[in-house]
């Protein structure tokens, strides 16, 4: 039995978020997920967008957090040294019935407190993003949204959370709750049982099911299917600019995203299914992704995909965030509804539901020596030759490359393995350094990756995963 | 009888017809080589390969050495020659060429290093 | 930091890039580095433990290893020197940066010669829906963990592609105990070498399905299962038709691409179609202290024609570096009909034999190929039969060499489809 204050069940943006925010005090924190990685579910597959809140619907809570999160998120990155960019977005309007919509959102964006959200004449819009469809007839701008590295951002919260004394215990499902007497007397896992005064459910995709075992759950999570494609590096037509779609009857929201890793990201779709595992991707949803996609960018390289992934964000019937401090059972704190703002808003409403749970009569003393930042994970590739040769002085595995594609080093291997919180997994290790992000896709770094792994964590190559419980890379017998 | 061959004694992978009755009296067409005639006549009567595969070495970071049959076997007897070889371990140091198993499954060819280590 | 000089540098330890070493030492190379990023030479033939290298350029059948081993010997014989664990990073003008643990190594050059080989192409450049499971290898990742490593992948696999790693990785595994479902291709034919259906298809009864792709992974961990579907002559599935294998592995080998990033730095021109560079007959780019040979110009069918054509690199790289190897007017080498590329892309007008590589477009029988330039058609070769697996040459004589005019254009024309 592992006792604690606040236990969190899940290690995604919120989660993370939580944790960190919570380490803060002199509390003990358990955070437990299923995964064998921080990131959870959704917080991993997405487009890594920090927005601002101007489209959101006015007034709910989520509008509300996101536009207090956004205000607070680079301070955070700064913090932790997660990387990120500044390249705002373009919404080009290709459509005359769009225009009107697009007057609707800029009213909106004005009550929503975001001043700098703005139509700009077709000119002006292709001056900055020449790569658009020559035939828009304008174009909405808005300069303050963000694209981050979201792997680093949800790992360098934990990992911080952990240095400030959070203990994360992952590969560890929550199975069931003994409910008495308005109180969860334990939180049964397939590592054991987990004891705390506060249990609070960020448990995203899968949040409803924990709402149920304590008999909360009044809500349904619809999963909703995200289908993306990565562009390698050196595609000819890239963007500078987060291209997004203004809604009308002809468009479903397919973005093009430039990120921090020079990677351009292209989608998603947003289809409803049954199965929150259901991560395929389809011919249909492919095909239309890049329709829509090359409608605003005619120019775009289709064959310069690296991979199409699938996102499964977790959309809430009845709409909207909940966040619930119960009465039936006082201490179990329900989150459920966070969607794709999901990554954005994660750091305001952790401030929110600790602030909640103050009032709430949790007594927070505040530590000493707190640690506020954390330094990330030297990246060779991005170093001058003078700085490479200075890292590869103070550790010569600096100078052994294992991802030929991505120019990773066994030292950040290494890293990425023995940091609190560290990887376990090819794919953790893959969302921390990048070692088989590339071209390739891992075909030349994955059987040394898997050596590494091997080695580091003591355990026979034939046990090393790609990710998960049985994802095992190599025949098991 | 009759029989169309695939040659594999080189990549250029001609097609050689067979017709024949015995061994000697067996009629060729459609090789470019005349490295081809046996091979072609070996496939209709007794098939053979070359085998080729790894053993595990100790003492080396390389952790398997390639090895291969000096000659071809029958091709009947592949999966017997893989099952023999995975029951050797060998240790360093390893010349190219080093016989491994002299007379390799009574075939009176040997089973050679192909790789120094 | 370390800066290092030499006459030529080859990026590379692999069969091309020992073959051009030892041909520029030959050739006058006073310093020759070959710049490995692995622990030993002999790039991916260290892992082609199958027979069938050599016939043509040594007379005699060996193993991938053997092959390279020989040219090892020959290059150390020669007095090559060798940087080996050692990356190379960029090329900065005249100067190659490269790295290894103990630091960077700046080597200032007369002339580079590329033969970095080639990568995979992946399932994302096929765009094959599904999960993404463990289990899905491209065929030289499982052969690399086969004999190299001495693992096992799998027990049930299906193969993607009939290219020759994929076929020969049918062999492989069959003979380890897994069992090869099917071996599925896109193409109405053959994307490998016959000899390679005959003897690791046919020989362990293992079903190839031409005209059909995989249109669907299942598996959330490891995969559970493909679906396969035949396509119509547009290459579309036709999904009526699908049905799915229950299998535990799906390899890969759809094709392989040069490997030039390192060549994207030097902005040397490209070809689109080979995705190797453009080169002259001595295998010369437009940046002309560059030359290119091996996979990392144009993916071969056979090592042996790497190592003479990776010869002529590094023969020319060495003269280049001494001076000797003077710029003059080249032609354009154009594919024409039939034909789908052809290596080299330009032609210096001397006169010496001019040797042309090509891949035909589709295969058939009764194939006549020729060179013309605008006066008519110089060189006619017939064959019997020609398949896009297989590398064909045709040399232009040194007289019709010297004398050529405006565009040469290789045609292919066959009596019959294949």
């Amino acid at each position: 039995m592992i006792k604690s204050d606040v236990l969190i069940i899940g290690a995604g943006a919120v989660g993370c978020a939580l944790a960190r925010e919570l380490s803060k005090y002199n509390i003990k924190v358990t955070v437990v997920d299923k995964n064998d990685d921080v990131g959870g579910d959704a917080s991993k597959s997405n487009s890594g967008l920090f927005s601002t809140s101007a489209t959101m619907p006015v007034g709910t809570l989520e509008c509300k957090l996101r536009t207090i999160a956004h205000s607070m998120i680079l301070n955070i990155c700064n913090d932790l040294d997660v990387p990120y960019i500044e390249c705002g977005s373009i919404a080009p309007i290709l459509y005359p019935d769009q225009l009107e919509t697009a007057k609707g959102l800029t009213e909106r964006a004005f009550q929503n407190g975001v001043y700098d959200y703005e139509i700009l004449p077709a000119k002006d819009i292709l001056d900055m993003e020449p790569t658009l469809n020559p035939e828009i007839l304008g174009g909405i701008y808005s300069p303050r949204d963000r694209q981050a590295n979201q792997f680093i951002f949800v790992s360098a919260m934990a990992e911080n959370a952990a240095e400030n004394g959070v203990e994360f215990v992952l590969d560890c499902k929550v199975t069931g709750m003994d409910v008495a007497d308005g109180k969860i007397h334990a939180v049964h896992t397939t590592k054991g049982d987990f004891e705390a005064t506060w249990v609070i459910n960020a448990a995203g995709l899968h949040c409803d099911e924990i709402s149920d075992m304590v008999d909360e759950c009044d809500f349904k999570i619809n999963p909703r299917k995200g289908e993306f494609y990565v562009f390698s590096h050196d595609t000819p037509v890239k963007v500078s600019h987060i291209i997004s779609s203004v809604p009308s009857p002809k468009t479903r929201g397919v973005l093009v995203i430039p990120t921090v890793d020079n990677n351009m990201l292209v989608g998603p779709t947003a289809d409803d299914v049954e199965d929150k595992t259901d991560v395929k991707t389809t011919a249909a949803g492919l095909a239309s992704i890049k329709s829509q996609a090359l409608n605003m960018i005619p120019g775009l390289h289709f064959e310069d995909t690296i991979t199409q992934f699938v996102g499964v964000r977790p959309a809430r019937t009845p709409e909207g965030y909940d966040i619930r401090f119960s009465e039936k059972v006082p201490g179990f704190i329900g989150i459920s509804g966070v969607r794709s703002t999901g990554l954005t808003v994660s750091v305001g409403l952790a401030t929110y539901i600790v602030h909640g749970m103050k009032e709430h009569g949790l007594e927070l003393v505040r530590k000493e020596g707190w640690k506020r930042t954390r330094k990330g994970i030297a990246r060779f590739a991005e170093k001058t030759d003078a700085e490479k040769d200075a890292l590869i002085a103070a550790d010569p595995l600096y100078g052994k490359i294992i991802c030929r594609c991505e120019q990773v080093t066994e030292s950040e291997i290494l890293q990425a393995i023995h940091r609190p919180v560290g990887a376990k997994t090819l794919d953790a290790v893959k969302r921390r350094v990048r070692a088989g992000m590339g071209r390739c896709q891992s075909g030349f770094c994955g059987p040394h990756v898997i050596e590494i792994l091997a080695r580091e964590l003591g355990i026979p190559e034939e046990d090393v995963r790609k990710r998960g419980e049985k994802a095992f890379m190599l025949d098991k017998n | 009888m009759k029989n169309t061959i695939i040659c594999t004694v080189c990549p250029n992978g001609c097609e050689i017809e067979v017709n024949y009755t015995t061994r000697e009296d067996a009629v060729l067409t459609g090789y470019t080589c005349k490295r081809g005639i046996p091979y072609a006549i070996d496939e209709c009567f007794e098939p053979k390969r070359t085998f080729t595969s790894s053993v595990k070495i100790t003492g080396t970071d390389r952790r398997m050495l390639p090895v291969r049959t000096t000659g071809p076997i029958s091709k009947e007897l592949l999966m017997k020659a893989a099952d023999a070889v995975a029951a050797i371990t060998l240790e360093v140091p390893v010349k190219c060429g080093d016989v491994i198993v002299e007379n390799f499954l009574d075939t009176d060819v040997n089973l050679i290093a192909a790789m120094s280590l | 930091m370390k800066d290092l000089n030499c006459s030529v540098v080859v990026v590379g330890g692999g069969p091309a890039g020992l073959a051009a070493a030892i041909s520029a030492k030959k050739n006058g190379a006073e310093k020759v580095i070959v710049i490995e990023r692995e622990n030993r030479l002999g790039g991916i033939l260290k892992q082609c433990i199958h027979a069938g290298f050599g016939l043509q350029y040594f007379g005699e059948e060996l193993t991938g290893p053997e092959y390279a081993e020989k040219f090892a010997v020959l290059a150390k014989e020669a007095g090559i020197e060798f940087l080996l664990d050692t990356t190379a990073l960029e090329i900065k003008e005249k100067t190659l940066v490269c790295v290894n643990t103990e630091g960077i190594i700046n080597i200032n050059f007369g002339a580079l010669v590329l033969a970095m080989g080639c990568r995979e192409r992946t399932r994302a450049n096929l765009v094959i829906p599904g999960s993404r499971p463990a289990g899905i290898y491209s065929a030289g990742t499982a052969q690399k963990l086969i004999n190299i490593f001495g693992h096992k992948v799998g027990k049930e696999v299906v193969i993607l592609g009939s290219g020759d790693i994929g076929m020969i990785m049918a062999r492989r595994l069959s003979l380890n105990g897994a069992k090869v479902k099917a071996v599925v291709e896109i193409m109405p034919y053959l994307a490998g070498l016959v000899r390679n259906k005959a003897q690791c298809l046919d020989d362990f009864n293992i079903p190839l399905l031409l005209s059909h792709t995989v249109v669907d992974i299942t598996g959330v961990d490891r995969v559970e299962s493909v679906t396969i579907a035949p396509v119509d002559e547009n290459r579309r599935p036709i999904m009526e038709k699908a049905e799915t294998i229950t299998c535990d592995t799906l390899l890969l080998s759809v094709g392989l691409i040069p490997e030039n990033e390192l060549t994207r730095s030097a902005n040397v021109e490209l070809s689109a179609i080979t995705k190797g560079a453009v080169v002259n007959q001595y295998k010369q780019t437009d940046k002309p202290y560059i030359f290119a040979c091996g996979n990392v110009l144009h993916v071969n069918d056979l090592v042996d024609h790497v190592s003479h054509e990776s010869e002529d690199a590094g023969k020319f790289a060495a003269l280049y570096a001494a001076g000797k190897l003077e710029a003059n007017t080249q032609l354009e080498v154009q594919p024409g009909e039939g034909v789908r590329y052809v290596c080299p892309q330009k032609m210096v007008c001397a006169e010496e034999n001019v040797d042309l590589y090509f891949r035909t477009a589709a295969p058939g029988r009764g194939t006549t190929l020729t060179i013309s330039d605008d006066t008519g058609v110089l060189v006619t070769k017939k064959l019997v039969r020609t398949t896009p697996g297989t590398i064909e040459k045709l040399t232009l004589p040194a007289d019709k060499a010297k004398n050529a005019t405006g565009k040469i254009v290789v045609r292919a024309e066959h009596k019959e489809e294949a």
